[in-house]
């Protein structure tokens, strides 16, 4: 009896902790009656079962991250892009995940839905341009692959909450084309630039030439005014003065273009013994 | 199982009421008393030989009734513990009861019911986590740039945070790439390089919100920055160039209008000078016509009193100072010899050049035209030549 009495109280316990078991917060359960489904949807919490004849297998309950592998796809103008994404997933139903997936591996899960995303996925990418799914249709793209999923999902009881798209990245030729493309764009820019940095500045220096030019004439025609001005009022003074006696006025500035015409040395005049200034040399009366 | 889990708890350390963690320890030895007493029932006195406790001496121990009152003890202590809990100003905590949340408890002293009922997790909600990333990336007019990002966050709902989200952080980063490569794409390379950046990376932040909301991730987006946006290694060249092009561009535009600056104020004094250039010359013509008016006048007045004798005075005057410094030759107009001979070679000078070696001999009928034509070579110094 000594002896019997911590056995019992033992194996009570065991038995109490066998018809109990707790669900997590993060976790799906599922009850079987010797391998029969009988239960699938506890909520969270403290639960009750029967010992050695029910079991309960646990899911976990969470989104999922499934990062996929960079796969080779092809796009609409043949060119070769890898594409990276990712699949956030969930189990919906834990009595169909648990069937589908031979027991609830979630390795076989993951596999599935790679295959069945990555056929979808090469489907959009054929029918678009690069452009296409980098750019404009992308989050079309990849609602479009959401609801596909989703659909095909169903069937594994699994929920699909997002498909995202993440690195684009151009194979090794296309790259080189990009390259040169990119290189080409900005020389031509580069040229542009300085172009234009040319012609703004021919634009200034003729600018500045025609200004000088205008200047320049300008004060040459003012100045012609002036010296015409002073010409006009000079000629007036001697006029006014000769006006006198015209006849004085030629004999003394013929005086004086004499003076000035015979200065230089190396003249030589030739002169008539007949001429008026010799005429008292010779006694010729 | 589930007895087994209280463990946990014991190990985080914040028992208020056990400042030193003693208490595993202990427990540990008890069971190992207990244990051994238990045997000593069982066994009688034959299992003695399990005795390494070496301070557990083989005489009678206390009875049943204590080795109870032991145990309510300890279940007292055990359960005090893990009951009171203290939560940091910086955290929450998260509390289920038999693996389902119930509530979430602010900071302060906080009770629960004792562990194998109800768990505690605490959660950092203040503390701000960062990740940090970089990556080549497309934009929408298929060019490629390289992007430096981080992106900074906090827990924002720590019961979303624990339960709804597996790999929060791994999920993060996933979604942080591809919001900025979704706003990228949709935007032009240059847009990107220039001016974009704020938008860019605020309509990231938002994006990666949106995502994280419909994950339920329990995520507060602080700020996206972008830390570094450049174009790829094999194009920095072209691209630097362009930088350069923008400078000469306005190197070009500055060094014309230096040019500008200096030339037109040139001209403008060179027009100056012209002005007064002429301004002058018109002063002083006037002031010489003036003059020379003024002495005619004077001259004038003068020969008026007796024109006879002043003009022959002058003319004489004249031709006596020019006859005196210039060289002559006087002919006899009378002479019968109509041939001339002039020492042309003796008197040189550019009166020489006029006439044809052999020295000519000239009639006297010719000789008066040359004469007046010789007169009258000089080159006029008239007034217009000024």
């Amino acid at each position: 009896m000594r002896i019997l009495i911590p056995i019992l109280i033992i194996a009570g316990i065991f038995t109490a902790l066998q018809s109990v078991f707790i669900v997590k917060q993060t976790e799906y359960a599922i009850k079987f009656r010797l391998g029969e489904v009988v239960r699938a949807d506890y909520e969270p919490g403290l639960h009750f079962k029967t010992p050695f004849i029910n079991n309960v297998v646990k899911f976990d309950r969470r989104l999922q991250l499934l990062d996929m592998q960079p796969e080779q796809m092809n796009t609409a103008e043949q060119k070769y892009v890898d594409v990276d994404y990712f699949i956030k997933w969930q189990i919906e139903d834990p009595r169909e995940f648990y069937i589908s997936t031979s027991g609830g591996d979630f390795r076989i899960a993951r596999t599935r839905l790679a295959q069945l995303i990555r056929d979808d996925l090469r489907e959009e990418f054929a029918r678009r341009s690069l452009n296409e799914v980098v750019s404009i249709q992308r989050r079309d793209m990849m609602e479009d692959l959401l609801l596909q999923a989703s659909r095909s999902a169903e069937q594994f009881g699994i929920g699909i909450n997002d498909v995202r798209i993440k690195k684009i990245e151009l194979t090794e030729e296309v790259l080189d084309s990009v390259f040169n493309r990119m290189e080409t764009q900005r020389t031509e820019y580069a040229n542009e630039l300085r172009s234009l940095g040319r012609e703004r500045a021919e634009e200034i220096r003729a600018d500045a030439d025609r200004q000088v030019r205008i200047l320049l004439a300008e004060a040459e025609r003012d100045a012609a005014r002036l010296r015409g001005e002073g010409d006009a009022q000079a000629t007036a003074t001697y006029a006014a003065a000769y006006q006198r006696d015209p006849e004085f006025y030629s004999f003394i500035r013929s005086l004086e273009a004499y003076r000035k015409s015979f200065s230089a040395d190396g003249d030589m005049l030739l002169l008539d013994s007949d001429s008026d200034f010799f005429r008292y040399m010779e006694r010729r009366d | 199982m589930p007895w087994n889990e209280p463990g946990r708890g014991g190990g985080n350390g914040q028992d208020p009421w056990k400042g030193g963690g003693q208490q595993p320890p202990d427990l540990d030895e008890v069971f190992a008393n207990v244990q051994k007493r238990l045997k000593k029932i069982m066994g009688g006195g034959g299992g003695d030989d399990g005795g390494d406790g070496s301070s557990q001496g083989p005489g009678s121990g206390p009875g049943l009734g204590a080795i109870i009152a032991l145990v309510v003890v300890l279940a007292g202590i055990w359960t005090a513990w893990n009951s009171v809990h203290i939560i940091d100003e910086s955290e929450r905590g998260v509390v289920l009861r038999f693996g389902e949340y119930t509530r979430t408890m602010m900071p302060g002293l906080r009770f629960t019911f004792p562990a194998p009922i109800e768990t505690i997790e605490k959660v950092n909600v203040a503390q701000v986590r960062s990740q940090e990333n970089q990556a080549r990336m497309l934009t929408s007019d298929e060019n490629l740039i390289e992007l430096g990002f981080a992106v900074q966050y906090r827990v924002l709902d720590p019961a979303n945070f624990l339960f709804e989200i597996e790999q929060p952080e791994s999920t993060l980063a996933e979604a942080s790439d591809s919001a900025i490569r979704e706003v990228v794409g949709t935007n032009q390379m240059d847009f990107i390089l220039e001016q974009g950046r704020g938008e860019i990376a605020s309509a990231t932040r938002d994006l990666l919100q949106q995502i994280l909301d419909r994950y339920n991730a329990g995520i507060e987006i602080l700020s996206f920055n972008l830390q570094q946006v450049r174009p790829p290694n094999q194009v920095q060249a072209a691209f630097d160039d362009v930088v350069r092009a923008r400078e000469d561009q306005v190197r070009f535009a500055n060094e014309a209008q230096a040019y500008a600056n200096q030339v037109i104020p040139e001209a403008r004094g060179r027009a100056a000078r012209v002005m007064e250039e002429s301004q002058g010359y018109r002063d002083s013509v006037i002031a010489q016509a003036e003059g020379e008016a003024d002495r005619f006048v004077a001259v004038y007045e003068e020969y008026a009193k007796a024109p006879e004798v002043t003009r022959q005075r002058l003319y004489l005057q004249e031709l006596e100072n020019l006859y005196s410094t210039t060289p002559k030759v006087l002919l006899d107009a009378n002479s019968s010899n109509n041939l001339l001979y002039l020492p042309l070679d003796r008197l040189g000078g550019a009166s020489g050049a006029r006439n044809m070696p052999p020295p000519p001999l000239m009639s006297t009928g010719e000789r008066e035209g040359q004469n007046s034509t010789a007169t009258q070579t000089r080159t006029r110094t008239g007034r217009e030549g000024r």
